[in-house]
Order: C-alpha cells, then sequence, then structure tokens
C-alpha cells in the first residue's frame, strides 16, 4: 500500500508538486497520468526516495520512505521512464546484481529470471551486453530486474514505451496476475487506452497539483479517459 | 561558420561550466574551493619558477624557466591528449544527435578536437601563467613579450593535440577489431604512453645539456620542436613575420589534422560503437552474493570497462611501481638526489644512506601513488543517468559509497604491494619500518578514495556525453588531483626537512603515518555525518 500525504517538492522557487495526497491499496493498478512536465516522474522518484521532497510524507505499508528507506525499498520495485542501466553489464549480471542487492534467495531468484525472462522471450540474449540492446529489449531487461525479487509494490515510469505488442500484452497479464496476489502496481502512462482497461484507479496531475484521483468508473464516467484528460488540460 | 559557432557555442557552454557556477544551488565554499586550489597550484608553480629563475637569471638565459614549462606542458598535452581522444572523439552518447545534423562529419570531428583543446589550453595556463608572470616580474619585458605569451598560451597546446588526436584514433581503429576491445584499447594506450614517457624521460639529457649551452638553446629547440622555438624567439627578439608564422602553422596544422582525420573518422567511430554479441546460447549461471561483494563486482566491471579510467588511474600506480624498481635497481641516482637536499655528505656509505632512507622513500612514493591517481573522484559521476537505479536499491547510501571506496582501494593495493615487497626486500627494512610501512599501504589509499568520493559528491557530473568528460575534465576529476598535489607537496616536503633535521626515520614514518590515520578517521566521519545527504542530493 502506498499513502501519499500532502507531499510538496520544489525546485528552486517552483514547486513541482503541490500538497499531493491519494492512496494505491494492496491488489490495486493505479494510473497516473498529466501532460509532460506535470510532474509525474518527481512524485514517482519521491515514492522511490530517489530523491528527496520538502513537505508531507510518503508511507509504503506503513512505513516512511523518509525515515526508513531501506526498508520501504525493500518492499518496492522501481522501472525507470529510461532504461539506464549499466550498459556494460550483460543483461544476466545486471538482473542477478539487482537481487543482489534485494537479498534474493538463490532458488526464488533462479526460478523468476527463468520465468520473466521466457514470458518476455529474451532468453537467449541474456548473455549479452546491455548495450547491445534495442530500447526495448533494455525495458524488458529493467522489468525482469523489477519482478525477479517478487515486489509487494511495483511502481513504474511509462513502462510499456518502447516494448513490443506481444511484450505489452505480457505485462498487462503480469500485472492482472501480481493484483491477484494482493500486490499495489502503480505506473505513469500516456497511453490511456491501457490505463482505462488495466487500471483500477487512476489519478491526473497537471502543473504539480492533483485534479482528480478515484475510481477509473468515478473519474470518468460514461466519457472516455482520454476525453476527460484532454476536457481537463484546457 | 554560424553553424560552427552556434556548435561550439552550444557544447563549450554546457562542458567548460564544469564548476557549474551559475547554478542558484551552489554555496560559496563550493565555489571558492576550486579557485583557492587554482590559486594555491598558481602560487606553488610561480614559486618554482622563481628558484629556476634564481640559477638561471645571473647567466641571462631565465627564458630557459620558461622553455621548460612550455616543453613540459606540451608533453603533458600530448600524453593525454592520446589516452583522451580515444574516449572524447568516439563512441560519444550525443553521437546520434552530431551526427544527424546537417554538418560535415569533419565538422563533428572539429568541433569534438576543438573541445579538447579548450580544456587542454586551460590546464597549461595554470602552468604557463604563474611561470610568465614570474619571469615579467624579473626581466624587463616590453609589450611584445604580453603579446607573444597571450599567443604562446592560445597555441602551445595545438600541435600536442594535432599529435595526440591521429594516435587516439588509431587505437580506437586497431582496438575495435579485438573481440575485446576496451582491453585492447587499455593495452595499446598503456603501450604508447610509457613509449612517450620513455622518449621523454631521455630528453631529460638533452635538456641539461640545454641548459649548460644556453646561449645556443633558441637555435637547438627551435630545430626540436618548432613551436616553443617560435616563442622563445619572440620573447629575445619579437618579429611580426615570426608571429605571423607561428599563428598560421598552427591553425594549419589543427585544421589538416580535421580534415584528414574527418575521412576516417565516421567509419572508425561506427567501429568503436559495435557491440559483439554471444553466437551461441549458453546456460547462464546466477549466483547470489552478498551486497557489499555484488557491489564491487559492479564497479570492478565498471572501471575495467572505460580505458580512460583504467588508464589514468593506472598511470600513478604504475609510476610508482617503476620508480620502486628503479631505485631499488639503481639506487645510486637517489644517492645524486639525496646529495642535492645535502643529505649525502656525511655519510661514506652510499649503500648505508640508501638503507637509512629508503622507507621515508618508499613513503613519498606510496603518497604519490595513492593521492595522484583517485579513481573514486569520478565513480559516482560515472554512474550517469543509471545513479537512480542505485539511489531506489534498499540499501543504505554509506554502503553504496563504501563500496566504491573499496573497489578504488582494492585496485591500488596490487601495485602498493608490488612496489612495497620490491623495497622492503632490496633494503632490508627492519620490523618497525615493514609495519609502519604496512599501515601506510593500507592508509594511504584510503585518504586518497575518501576525499575522492568526497570531491565527487560534492560535484558530480551526471550528464557526461563520455568516460573523459568525467576523469579527465570534471570538477570533482581536477578538485582531487589538486587536492592530492597538494598533500603530496607539503608531506613530501615536511619528511625531507625531517630527514635533514637528522629525525629517525621510524618517528617521521610513524609521524606521517599517524597524521593519515587521523586525516582518515576525519574523512569518515564527515562522510558519515554528510554522506546521506549528499549522495541523495545528487539529481541525476
Amino acid at each position: 500500500m502506498i499513502e501519499i500525504q500532502n507531499v510538496t517538492k520544489k525546485y528552486g522557487d517552483k514547486k513541482a508538486l503541490k500538497n499531493i495526497s491519494f492512496e494505491v491499496g494492496n491488489g490495486e493498478i493505479f494510473a497516473f497520468i498529466g501532460h509532460n512536465g506535470a510532474g509525474k516522474t518527481t512524485l514517482i522518484k519521491s515514492i522511490m526516495g530517489i530523491h528527496d521532497f520538502d513537505e508531507g510524507d510518503i508511507l509504503i505499508n506503513g512505513k516512511s520512505i523518509k525515515k526508513e528507506p531501506v526498508a520501504c525499498k525493500k518492499e518496492m520495485a522501481y522501472v525507470p521512464d529510461n532504461p539506464e542501466l549499466y550498459e556494460n553489464m550483460k543483461a544476466i549480471n545486471f538482473i542477478n546484481f539487482i537481487c543482489d542487492m534485494y537479498e534474493t534467495p538463490q532458488d526464488k531468484r533462479e526460478k523468476n529470471i527463468k520465468k520473466y525472462a521466457k514470458e518476455f522471450e529474451i532468453e537467449e540474449n541474456l548473455g549479452d551486453v546491455i548495450s547491445s540492446f534495442s530500447h526495448g529489449m533494455k525495458q524488458k531487461v529493467a522489468l525482469i530486474a523489477a519482478l525477479s525479487h517478487d515486489p509487494k509494490v511495483l511502481v513504474m515510469d511509462e513502462p510499456f514505451v518502447g516494448l513490443d505488442p506481444k511484450a505489452v500484452f505480457d505485462m498487462k497479464e503480469i500485472m492482472r496476475k501480481m493484483i491477484k496476489d494482493g500486490k499495489t502496481i502503480f505506473f505513469s502512462t500516456h497511453i490511456l487506452d491501457v490505463a482505462e482497461k488495466l487500471c483500477t484507479r487512476v489519478a491526473i496531475i497537471k502543473k504539480g497539483e492533483l485534479v482528480k484521483v478515484g475510481s477509473m468508473r468515478t473519474v470518468k464516467g460514461d466519457k472516455s479517459l482520454e476525453k476527460i484528460f484532454l476536457e481537463l488540460e484546457k | 561558420m554560424t553553424r560552427i559557432g552556434s556548435l561550439l557555442k552550444a557544447c563549450l557552454t554546457e562542458d567548460m561550466n564544469i564548476f557549474n557556477l551559475r547554478s542558484k544551488k551552489k554555496t560559496t565554499g563550493k565555489k571558492a574551493l576550486p579557485v583557492l586550489l587554482a590559486l594555491l597550484i598558481g602560487g606553488a608553480v610561480w614559486g618554482y619558477a622563481n628558484m629556476m629563475l634564481d640559477s638561471l637569471l645571473p647567466s641571462g638565459s631565465g627564458f630557459v624557466m620558461l622553455t621548460l614549462f612550455a616543453i613540459i606542458t606540451s608533453l603533458l598535452t600530448l600524453i593525454e591528449g592520446v589516452y583522451k581522444s580515444g574516449s572524447l572523439l568516439f563512441n560519444c552518447t550525443d553521437d546520434n544527435l552530431m551526427l544527424s545534423l546537417p554538418i560535415k562529419r569533419s565538422t563533428v570531428l572539429f568541433v569534438r578536437v576543438f573541445k579538447l583543446y579548450v580544456f587542454e589550453m586551460l590546464y597549461n595556463a595554470l602552468f604557463l601563467v604563474p611561470a610568465m608572470i614570474a619571469y615579467a616580474m624579473r626581466v624587463d619585458v616590453s609589450w611584445s613579450f604580453y603579446l607573444t605569451s597571450i599567443m604562446a598560451i592560445l597555441l602551445l597546446p595545438i600541435i600536442p593535440i594535432v599529435i595526440a588526436c591521429p594516435i587516439g584514433a588509431f587505437i580506437s581503429a586497431v582496438s575495435s577489431r579485438f573481440r575485446m576491445k576496451n582491453i585492447a584499447q587499455i593495452v595499446l594506450t598503456v603501450a604508447i604512453a610509457l613509449i612517450a614517457l620513455y622518449i621523454s624521460w631521455n630528453l631529460e639529457g638533452v635538456f641539461q645539456n640545454i641548459a649548460a649551452h644556453a646561449e645556443s638553446i633558441n637555435d637547438f629547440i627551435t630545430k626540436i620542436y618548432y613551436p616553443v622555438g617560435a616563442y622563445i624567439s619572440m620573447i629575445t627578439d619579437f618579429s611580426w613575420v615570426t608571429l605571423a608564422i607561428f599563428i598560421a602553422v598552427n591553425i594549419a596544422a589543427f585544421t589538416l589534422m580535421c580534415l584528414i582525420l574527418g575521412v576516417v573518422y565516421f567509419r572508425i567511430n561506427s567501429r568503436a560503437k559495435i557491440t559483439r554479441v554471444n553466437k551461441h546460447h549458453n546456460e547462464h549461471k546466477i549466483k547470489s552474493h552478498k551486497v557489499m561483494v555484488a557491489l564491487v563486482k559492479k564497479e570492478l566491471r565498471k572501471f575495467i570497462d572505460s580505458p580512460v579510467f583504467v588508464v589514468n588511474a593506472g598511470f600513478s600506480l604504475v609510476l610508482f611501481v617503476i620508480g620502486t624498481i628503479l631505485i631499488s635497481v639503481n639506487y645510486q641516482s637517489l644517492a645524486g638526489i639525496l646529495n642535492q637536499y645535502g643529505m649525502g655528505e656525511k655519510i661514506d656509505e652510499v649503500g648505508e644512506m640508501i638503507r637509512m632512507f629508503a622507507p621515508l622513500v618508499l613513503m613519498s612514493l606510496l603518497l604519490m601513488g595513492a593521492l595522484m591517481g583517485s579513481i573514486t573522484s569520478s565513480m559516482i559521476s560515472l554512474e550517469g543517468k543509471s545513479f537512480n537505479i542505485l539511489k531506489s536499491l534498499p540499501v543504505k547510501p554509506w554502503t553504496i559509497i563504501m563500496g566504491k571506496v573499496l573497489t578504488a582501494v582494492l585496485i591500488m593495493l596490487p601495485f602498493l604491494i608490488i612496489g612495497d615487497v620490491v623495497m622492503i626486500v632490496r633494503f632490508g627494512f627492519n620490523l618497525p619500518e615493514i609495519l609502519l610501512t604496512i599501515v601506510a599501504t593500507l592508509v594511504f589509499p584510503m585518504v586518497a578514495e575518501l576525499i575522492g568520493i568526497i570531491v565527487n559528491l560534492k560535484y558530480p557530473k551526471m550528464n557526461a556525453k563520455n568516460d573523459a568528460e568525467v576523469v579527465k575534465q570534471s570538477a570533482s576529476s581536477t578538485v582531487a588531483v589538486f587536492l592530492g598535489l597538494g598533500m603530496l607537496g607539503v608531506s613530501a616536503y615536511l619528511i625531507i626537512q625531517l630527514a635533514i633535521l637528522k629525525c629517525p626515520t621510524d618517528l617521521i614514518m610513524g609521524g606521517v603515518v599517524t597524521v593519515y590515520t587521523l586525516i582518515m578517521l576525519g574523512l569518515i566521519l564527515i562522510l558519515k555525518r554528510s554522506g546521506n545527504k549528499m549522495f541523495m542530493s545528487i539529481d541525476a
């Protein structure tokens, strides 16, 4: 569960996030949408403890990311918007490195790496250096690394960008399976169709302010998410 | 011309603002440190130039000092240019942008070489300007001296860069044909740098000869190295024609090199980008490691994969090993050095003198090996955008920071231990000397690497386009080198002074080790208190 409580983040004098509050419950897939520069990545980085924020707090399963960052991060996994991985590492070594950091047991990591590598059809490339990969393949490596330690909370920034249609389908299936197990998924996206079909709840951010948050049905009503988003952007 | 101007402006504005002085976030202290260090280095160079002038001016050959400064900075530019150009010119992260622009490939090359030139020119100026000021203060110079000197500062780095870039391109072209191209690049670069160093060492005899026959210095240097010869010639006898030729030769050489290298530049760059993939799918071993072991393994991998990083870090360490072997094999040369400081006169037996001072010499060499090649000063910056991955991991920043420090110390230790063993065995150190040497071997690299990581946390460069920008041209590496130089200078001076005062060797060694241990503990305390905050404040 993610609890975002009155979070404000400033870059100099400019407020990138203005008093943001909402919750993402267990067993929820939560979409976070907004225009470019609205503050999506800033909030995601705040949730992951990648950067500090000026006011408020973020709780991960009841623990504060400010006070107990390591404990919070142990329960989360992060997929960045641009998979800037360790380019000179082999994909398998990178995933193994991430597992080492999460202290994932040997049998669990072996099982998960094999499972997800097979699902994303990247088994044969695991021994190659990441710098030889396309954007989509790097994204798959980032996803396998994130999933291989069985996180309770999965935080992703634009996870579908660069993935081929088969991988997008597989990713959606994996996300559905995860919420059945009571896990939490929070991700930002510009692909509103996917958000509409996949997510249980949604939040829309505009210039650092939360303009709408709630269940998909409450937020969009009878209209499409795209229409609501465009109306709010006016 | 306008397009080249715009390109240069765009590239240089970002690259030359290495201390990020325009940032509102920087505190006065952060801005003042580099300025203070530059002033300290400038002051030290000025003092050294004056010492040289003291002995040269009575014979009317003060300009020999400027000749030596010009030659040494040119040689350094040549050696640095060789191993920097491979990384600065090829396989940069802005390749896609630059090569997609509607400009000639030679223009892309020109812009990249120009960036190298500007940095080398500024770096050389740090040494040349104080020397020139010292000369102007002691010798009655006319306006032409100032004009000539400004032109020399601007033009002297050009020829070494014109020579270095094709060598760097050659290394990149050859190494790109190997499967393990990074290793090949490291081996080739080290080989060429050592050859350049060997030649420059052998030039020492030539310089001594020149100093002994200062009347014919101008003619002689003009024959062996035109740019310095032209500069000295204009100082002693200014001529507009010589100045015009001096400018024309440098500009022509630079332009010609860009045009000629531009023909093959794209091909070499494309080859350098190729990453070989496994043809056969193998069963991959998945093996778990402790967090610290995994971090060290990852850092070692990153280190080995960056030729410019390896060469930069390895240079002082290789010099350390060579130095200890040379001293052990040919200790008469050490006796000569000690004699210069008045330490050899009252000791009849050269062997006994060497034995007495060998532990101090080794300690000074250990300081040089450790302080001159700070590895950690680049380790945070080299994370680049992937730094966010580290920040998102469930590991304390302290662990990540110490993983980097430990890796750097582990890289240094084998070299330092080889040097230690060579000298301990050759000169038969007694037990206290051996123990103090062992402690020094552990403490000195720790101090150097703790300084490096703190400086890098203070001055990160997360948007570099290649490794050379971080390793050689970033604020953190520059500050770490200057701090190392300063500490080395002060320590060596104190060791020599205490030895002259006949202070017991064990006591001097113990004192140095104690001071550095205290510095190490102080640095650990700083990191414990502020490391986490500095780490988290870095925005990739």
